[in-house]
């Protein structure tokens, strides 16, 4: 059905091709790094003589064209990387690769005046945060270890909870509100050692793109952003070998041609070393822990011929921690993606792309008595089909079908003795068709559309619950449905809206509208994102999460667009959101669904970045004034409560100044209001202990939160074999003691009274890298 | 839940690699004040008790005023009735009523026009087979320290195949509650010879030291009323949102009431 649907499309976009190549024509191409042939993401191609005209690169460098028969000067252009004229006389479709040099150093950079560094302006693209490695790599962080995790919750309307935190909440939504992607494959767990560090070595990557607002149409599934990260693809051209040394942890990265200009290949690694202090310790209870990560990441491409190339891209991370051989966790993720790249022709491009992703668990415990162990694990099967079409100068279309098979094992518990439990599987299978399309009538609107329509199924065989809501989530009834049986089905329209105006060269207006649905939903009892979180699919009882967001931006470049100023207002209504009732058992149940409690949330704010891009020193200020509530019946009355990670304000401030071509420093300080929290308000004493009385969900705030680090790095003078530098940071200059815990106990100098007690983590932590490449 | 234990465990053993207390003033909120019911009716022989008191707000000491002068009333489906005597301030004892397995008891509290009640039902005992005290010389996450030594409890005894079943343990050393909450159901053990650890991290004792372990049979709504007992709060490795525990009273909204068989065992540290 859906193959008919997309031949369809396919067939009216020739038609209409037809239709419109009167005297235009395209010019198209790819392009790429001229130093190690990797393709760009995001270059701008424009025509001097038709200023309104341009075009971006897609994910994969690939570029079209369509203007009239004429001579024309091509710019071609990407932020630090030196912007290329070309003349050509375009009279028949053509075809031109574009290698860009990249500056050696941006101190220098080359200011081509007729170039427009104002893309930010003139795009419609609203919400959206891009990062680039090369920034990311300067920015200090907690032991040394760069990190894109904690590096965006630097920007504004992105935060996270307390200390060593790993998960996004982006405009009010949760950490399991993300969709997050490497190569297009979902990591359903971006956190090691409980959120202290990302599973994104810094090293694998090469381009990071988060939505806050809307989204393209091509993604789907989650409901309060896309992390979408890219991984390098390898140097085509020379072999190279990269790494650092830390205090904690080291890497090493191998990459190099398969067969020069045609294909290349890329593998990093990275792994911790705490555990290995361990050992060096003389007591028996300590030396006997296990405590490490580990990340692979590995890639290839080669280009067939001129129309087609095939990319093979995977991760593999596990963490493990184990205590004297009687308690043990591990668990990581897996993906992989095979891509193939077609050009059909100079205006339509294709990528199809079949995934893999999971993520698993698994607890053991080692008694006297017997061993305990539990298993879970999710996965998924994708397939992806997508088009994109660049029809003429004012108009790119995008669309494609995706279809996804979701197999969750909630967990299997054994031992030797309890009876062995295993939780019945739950399948579904996620159908979606999309359309979007950005259309460019004239130089002063930007105007982004698009659709996406999706399926849920839920799928036997297993049994099926049902509970009365109404009435204490008491089960009513069960219902064994067989294989292949569709349990529920569930159907979203998701539109999509993004317009943008230009007011002038230097200032747009933009106004955005989103719905997104998610079908897989997190059930945690925890704040962070813990190894152990369950994974629930829209069912009988469960209905898929919905978004709608709002959101109104105002866009500003002074000083020659050196200095960017952007505020944003967002409004989002929220449906189908869930909490845990009181006492919920939420390990090894089958009917968890019967856990639950339902409700709505919103969230609203305003957020004001002031980022200076180019140049010697650069970095931005952001601020974020917001509020995230959620209502559920049986909480607080069914009245508005502050959800947990509503901050009400949140500054973040990040420079980095390239002294010259041996020293860079950085800085990043950031405050953030501490997070809702439920406090007792009253207390008394059952069996002789006292016992605390809470009136209010998330009636309390934790302290703010605040801490500055500072970084320096220092470059070795380069050969043309060995390159080098030493990183030297410190997390929390001035040893503010943030609250990670806050915990109530008797006095223990007075038991007639009660105390608070606060834990924190971190103070002054400095740490130092040694990065090379050869 | 011994496994989400044991990760809360890792945390803090994380954590407490680098970590650091620090007493702080928090402003909190006046509660409006509860009536707290804690009732006991037990199979065994021991006194059935209700006690009554009221809730104070946080930054108030530790004095909890008794509710007196109630009429405390329990009855059976076998028709007996009984009412309570205050023999204490807030203390009331039962005179006649007995606890058998199988009866189901309901309570009822006339107090200053309020009325408190709760239904509880006994359930077959299961007794305890054995109690298992050993001295744990490896795997003790905080390290053993100098006042004692570090042991392990396990419980033994045989679950009931045909019947759900919901167990509390009541820890004492040398006659005093430590006020541990172990409560266990049987939907991963129906049927089995159980041998399940009290799982406690630190629990020193000295020599002479004598253990008691109770066991109780309860029903469904007093092992709901315990398991959702916990007064974590805070942080981001913590149970994110600590409320008062389910409770099986109307009425009021803390406390529990609670008709249960009764098993004990001894154990002298030597």
């Amino acid at each position: 059905m859906k193959y008919i649907t997309t031949a369809i499309v396919i067939a009216l976009v020739f038609i209409s091709n037809f239709v419109l190549a009167q005297n235009k024509f395209t010019l198209s191409g790819t392009i790429s790094d001229a130093g190690t042939g990797e393709t760009m993401i995001g270059a701008v191609v424009r025509v001097r003589e038709i200023p309104a005209s341009g075009t971006v690169c897609n994910e994969y460098g690939f570029y079209s064209l369509t203007i009239p028969k004429g001579s024309y000067t091509i710019l071609v252009q990407i932020v630090g990387y030196r912007a290329i004229e070309y003349t050509l006389d375009l009279s028949s479709d053509n075809s031109h690769d574009f290698k860009l040099v990249a500056n050696a150093k941006s101190l220098e950079e080359v200011v081509i005046t007729s170039t427009k560094r104002n893309e930010n302006i003139s795009s419609s693209k609203i919400g959206v945060e891009k990062l680039e490695v090369k920034e990311i790599k300067k920015i200090p962080v907690l032991f040394g270890e760069q990190d894109i995790l904690k590096t965006l919750q630097l920007l504004p309307g992105v935060k996270s909870i307390g200390e060593g935190n790993g998960g996004l909440y982006v405009r009010g939504g949760d950490n399991s509100q993300n969709l997050i992607l490497l190569d297009e494959a979902t990591v359903y767990n971006a956190n090691h050692l409980l959120g202290f560090f990302s599973t994104f070595n810094s090293d694998a990557i090469k381009d990071v793109s988060l939505y806050k607002g809307t989204a393209p149409a091509s993604y789907g599934g989650r409901l309060s952003s896309v992390l979408d990260v890219r991984m390098n693809e390898g140097n085509n051209q020379q072999y190279h070998v990269g790494g650092g040394i830390g205090l904690i942890a080291s890497r090493l990265n191998v990459e190099g041609p398969i067969v020069k200009d045609k294909g290349s290949f890329l593998i990093t690694g990275r792994r911790t070393y705490a555990d290995m202090f361990l050992k060096l310790s003389s007591d028996n209870n300590i030396n006997s822990n296990q405590l490490y990560f580990y990340d692979l990441n590995a890639k290839a491409n080669y280009q067939v011929n001129k129309k087609n190339k095939i990319f093979l891209s995977g991760y593999l991370g596990r963490d493990v921690l184990k205590f004297n051989n009687r308690f043990g966790i591990d668990w990581g993720n897996v993906t992989g993606t095979t891509r193939l790249n077609h050009i059909w022709n100079n205006k339509l491009f294709s990528n199809t792309s079949l995934i893999y992703s999971d993520y698993d668990y698994r607890v053991a415990i080692t008694r006297d008595a017997g061993d305990f162990s539990i298993t879970s694990k999710i996965k998924n099967v994708n397939l992806k089909h997508e088009f994109e079409y660049f029809r003429n100068n004012k108009n790119t279309m995008r669309f494609g079908i995706n279809s996804t098979y979701h197999t969750i094992t909630p967990g299997q518990v054994e031992g030797s003795d309890i009876n062995a439990v295993a939780l019945q599987n739950r399948n579904a299978i996620e159908n979606a068709v999309y359309f979007s399309n950005n259309w460019k009538p004239n130089a002063r609107w930007n105007v982004d559309y698009g659709l996406r329509l999706t399926t849920f199924n839920m799928l036997g065989p297993g049994d099926f619950y049902k509970f009365d809501y109404q009435n204490n989530n008491e089960l009513t009834d069960t219902i064994i449905y067989k294989k292949g049986d569709i349990v529920k089905t569930y159907i979203n329209l998701e539109p999509r809206l993004n317009i943008a105006y230009v007011l002038s060269e230097s200032n747009s207006l933009k106004l955005s509208y989103t719905r997104n649905t998610q079908n897989l939903h997190v059930i945690s009892n925890s704040t962070s994102s813990t190894p152990t979180d369950i994974w629930i699919a829209s069912s009988n009882n469960v209905k898929p999460e919905i978004c709608d967001q709002f959101s109104l931006g105002y866009f500003k470049n002074f000083k020659d667009n050196t200095l960017q100023f952007s505020t944003e207002v967002y409004y989002k209504q929220m449906q189908n959101q869930m909490d845990l009732k009181n006492g919920a058992e939420i390990r090894a149940n089958d009917r968890i669904e019967g856990e639950l409690l339902f409700g709505d949330g919103r969230a609203y704010g305003i957020e004001l970045l002031l980022k200076k891009k180019y140049g010697k020193f650069n970095g931005w200020v952001g601020y974020t004034l917001s509020r995230t509530e959620r209502k559920i019946d049986k909480i607080n009355d069914g009245s508005w409560y502050a959800a947990r990670q509503d901050a009400t304000h949140d500054v973040s401030v990040v420079g980095i100044y390239d002294i010259n071509k041996k020293w860079a420093v950085s800085a990043t300080w950031l405050y953030v209001t501490g997070n809702a929290v439920t406090f007792p308000s009253g207390k008394y004493e059952i069996n002789g202990l006292t016992q605390y009385y809470y009136t209010e969900r998330n009636g309390y705030r934790m302290p703010d939160y605040h801490r500055m680090d500072i970084g320096v790095t220092k470059y070795f003078k380069k050969s043309n074999k060995f390159e080098s530098s030493l990183n030297f940071s410190v997390y929390n200059l001035y040893g503010r003691k943030n609250a990670y815990t806050i915990d109530f106990e008797d006095n223990p100098n007075d038991p007639t009274k009660t105390q608070a007690v606060m834990t924190y983590l971190f103070t002054y932590v400095p740490s130092i890298t040694y990065n090379f490449k050869f | 839940m011994k496994y989400t234990s044991g990760l809360l465990s890792i945390a803090l053993l994380l954590g407490s690699l680098v970590s650091c207390t620090k007493v702080i003033d928090i402003d909190t909120n006046a509660s409006d004040s509860q009536i707290v019911v804690q009732g006991s009716l037990p199979s065994d022989g021991d006194k059935t008790f209700v006690k009554l008191m009221k809730s104070v707000n946080f930054d108030e000491s530790n004095n909890y005023p008794a509710v007196r002068n109630a009429v405390v009333t329990i009855v059976d489906d076998a028709g007996n009735s009984d009412i309570l005597t205050e023999v204490a301030p807030g203390f009331y004892e039962a005179d006649s009523i007995i606890g058998i397995s199988g009866r189901t008891y309901n309570l009822s509290i006339q107090v200053d026009s309020k009325t408190i009640t709760s239904t509880s039902t006994i359930p077959d005992k299961v007794t305890l087979d054995s109690i298992i005290v050993t001295e744990v010389t490896e795997g003790n996450i905080r390290g053993g320290a100098a006042s004692g030594k570090t042991y392990e409890v396990l419980v033994r005894y045989t679950d009931p195949a045909n019947t759900n079943n919901y167990y509390r343990f009541i820890e004492s050393v040398n006659g005093i509650e430590t006020g541990d909450i172990y409560v266990f159901d049987d939907r991963l053990t129906n049927g089995l010879a159980v041998e399940s650890p009290l799982l406690k991290f630190n629990r020193q004792l000295k020599s002479n030291d004598v253990l008691t372990i109770e066991m109780q049979c309860i029903d469904k709504n007093v092992y709901n009323y315990f398991k959702s007992f916990g007064n974590l709060s805070g942080g981001p490795q913590n149970s994110s949102t600590p409320a008062n525990p389910y409770t099986n009273l109307i009425g009021t909204k803390l406390g529990y009431f609670s008709a249960h068989t009764a098993d004990r065992k001894n154990h002298v540290i030597h």
